[in-house]
C-alpha cells in the first residue's frame, strides 16, 4: 500500500517536472516561425525570409502566406519592426481574420495594409472587402479601403462603394462607425438605395445619405438630395435641397 | 517477505541509476573517440604531424589560423588531414572561430571539410552554429552541409535538416522544415 502511495508521489513529482520544464521558457513576445522549404537570413539588410507553407506568430497575432518576410530593426539585439507576407495571405488577430495576398503589419505602428485583387477584414459583426487597399490601425481601430469596396453588416445590410473608412471598437473589434464616398451603394432586404455618400452610426443605427439620393423599394423610388435610413424601424426619409424637390414614384402591388 | 520502500530509497535509487547510465555513455564516447584517434595517430608515419599549428596571411588582409593536435599530409593528392582542428579566420578584427572533431583541407587546399561536432562562432556578429559535417571553401567563405543545423544569430535561432552559407554567414539558407524564433 505504502509503495503504491509512494509511486503516486513520484509519478506526481516527475509530471510537474514535465510541465514545469515544457512551459519554462515560453516567452510570449517570442516571434516564431516554421516554414516547409527554407529559412533564409540577410545579414547586411537583417531580414530573415521563410518560404513554403510559412506561419508565424507573436502572442494572440499569428500570420499563413506562401512566404514571410521579417525586417530587423537595424540596432543589436533589436526586435522585429515589421514583416511581409505573400501568397494566400491569412492574419488571424483575436476574433479578427485578414486574408489578402500581400500583407505588410508593421509591429511599432501596427498598422495592417492589405493589397492586392481581392482582400478582406472579417470580425463577428462585419466584413470589409475591397478589390485594391485596405488599411487598418490597430491602435486607433480604424480602417481605410480603396477600390470596389464592400462592407457587409449584420441584418444583412451591403454597403458597396469607391472608399470606405470604418472605425471599430477598441475591446472587441465591433464596428462603431463607416463612411463611404463615391458610388454609394446600400442593399438591405427590401430595399437598394444609392448616393454620393453615406455614414452609417452604430450606436443610433442610422444611415445618413448625402447626394443624388435613390431609395427602391419593391416597384416605388424617392429621390432627394439627403436622406436617412433607421435600420432598426427599417424606416427611410428622404430630403431635398433648395433646388431640387424630393420625388416620389410610388407603384402599388397588385395583388 | 513484504518489501518496503519509501519514497526517499526510490529517488535514491533512480537518480543512481540515472548517474550511471549518464557515466556509463560518457565513458563509452569518449572511449570511441579515443579507439578512432589511436588508430589515426601514428606520429611515426610520414607526413604526419604532432601539435600543429599553421598561420596563413592572404594579399587580401585575410588571416587563418590553424591547430589541431595531429595533421596528415598527402602532398601528391594536395590534402590535409587534422584531428582536433581549431581554425581562426580573422579578417578586419573580424574572428571567426571553427572548430570539430576532424578536418580535412582539400582540393589544393582551397576546400575544407569538417566531421563530428562541428561549431562556428562569430563574437563580432554574435553567430554561432552547430552541426555534425560542413563542408566550405576558404576564398569566399561559403559553407554548406546536408546534417541538420542549429544557428543562433543575435537574438534569433534557426535550425532545419540542411544548409547552405555565404561568406562566413553573410547570408545563410537553412532547407527543409525550418524553425525561426526571435526573442
Amino acid at each position: 500500500m505504502k509503495i503504491r502511495k509512494n509511486k503516486y508521489y513520484i509519478l506526481h513529482f516527475l509530471i510537474l517536472i514535465y510541465f514545469k520544464s515544457a512551459v519554462a521558457y515560453e516567452n510570449p513576445n517570442q516571434f516564431k516561425v516554421e516554414a516547409d522549404k527554407s529559412i533564409e537570413y540577410f545579414e547586411k539588410q537583417k531580414i530573415y525570409v521563410a518560404s513554403g507553407n510559412a506561419k508565424a506568430s507573436k502572442g494572440n497575432f499569428s500570420v499563413k502566406a506562401d512566404n514571410i518576410t521579417a525586417f530587423m530593426g537595424k540596432i543589436k539585439n533589436s526586435d522585429i519592426t515589421y514583416i511581409e507576407a505573400t501568397g494566400n495571405v491569412i492574419i488571424i488577430d483575436q476574433d479578427t481574420i485578414a486574408k489578402s495576398n500581400f500583407a505588410r503589419y508593421n509591429f511599432k505602428d501596427k498598422i495592417i495594409i492589405l493589397k492586392g485583387n481581392t482582400q478582406s477584414i472579417e470580425a463577428k459583426a462585419f466584413k470589409l472587402q475591397s478589390k485594391k487597399i485596405i488599411s487598418f490601425d490597430d491602435l486607433k481601430k480604424i480602417a481605410t479601403s480603396e477600390g470596389d469596396v464592400k462592407l457587409v453588416l449584420n441584418g444583412p445590410i451591403s454597403i458597396f462603394s469607391k472608399r470606405i473608412n470604418a472605425k471599430f471598437d477598441k475591446i472587441n473589434n465591433n464596428l462603431i462607425s463607416a463612411s463611404a464616398q463615391g458610388n454609394v451603394k446600400i442593399e438591405t432586404k427590401s430595399e437598394t438605395i444609392t448616393c454620393n455618400s453615406a455614414k452609417y452610426n452604430n450606436e443610433t443605427n442610422l444611415i445618413s445619405l448625402e447626394g443624388n439620393v435613390i431609395i427602391k423599394r419593391d416597384k416605388s423610388i424617392l429621390t432627394g438630395e439627403k436622406g436617412y435610413m433607421n435600420l432598426n424601424t427599417r424606416k427611410s426619409k428622404i430630403e431635398s435641397s433648395k433646388s431640387k424637390r424630393v420625388k416620389g414614384v410610388f407603384s402599388p402591388i397588385q395583388k | 517477505m513484504k518489501l518496503k520502500l519509501s519514497a526517499k530509497s526510490i529517488f535514491i535509487i533512480l537518480i543512481v541509476l540515472i548517474i550511471t547510465i549518464l557515466t556509463f555513455n560518457y565513458i563509452n564516447r569518449n572511449s570511441q573517440l579515443n579507439s578512432q584517434k589511436i588508430q589515426d595517430f601514428d606520429p611515426l608515419k610520414e607526413g604526419k604531424t604532432v601539435g600543429v599549428n599553421i598561420e596563413q596571411n592572404k594579399p587580401n588582409g585575410e588571416k587563418i589560423k590553424i591547430i589541431a593536435d595531429l595533421m596528415e599530409e598527402n602532398k601528391e593528392e594536395k590534402f590535409i588531414k587534422l584531428i582536433n582542428p581549431i581554425t581562426e579566420i580573422i579578417k578586419k578584427n573580424n574572428v571567426t572561430k571553427i572548430t570539430s572533431n576532424y578536418g580535412y583541407i582539400i582540393n589544393n587546399y582551397s576546400k575544407f571539410k569538417l566531421d563530428n561536432n562541428v561549431n562556428i562562432y562569430n563574437s563580432k556578429k554574435q553567430f554561432a552554429l552547430k552541426t555534425e559535417e560542413l563542408s566550405g571553401m576558404f576564398d569566399t567563405g561559403d559553407m554548406y552541409t546536408n546534417s541538420p543545423v542549429k544557428i543562433k544569430i543575435r537574438n534569433s535561432k534557426i535550425q532545419g535538416s540542411s544548409l547552405s552559407l555565404k561568406n562566413y554567414g553573410e547570408y545563410v539558407k537553412v532547407f527543409g522544415k525550418a524553425k525561426l524564433t526571435i526573442d
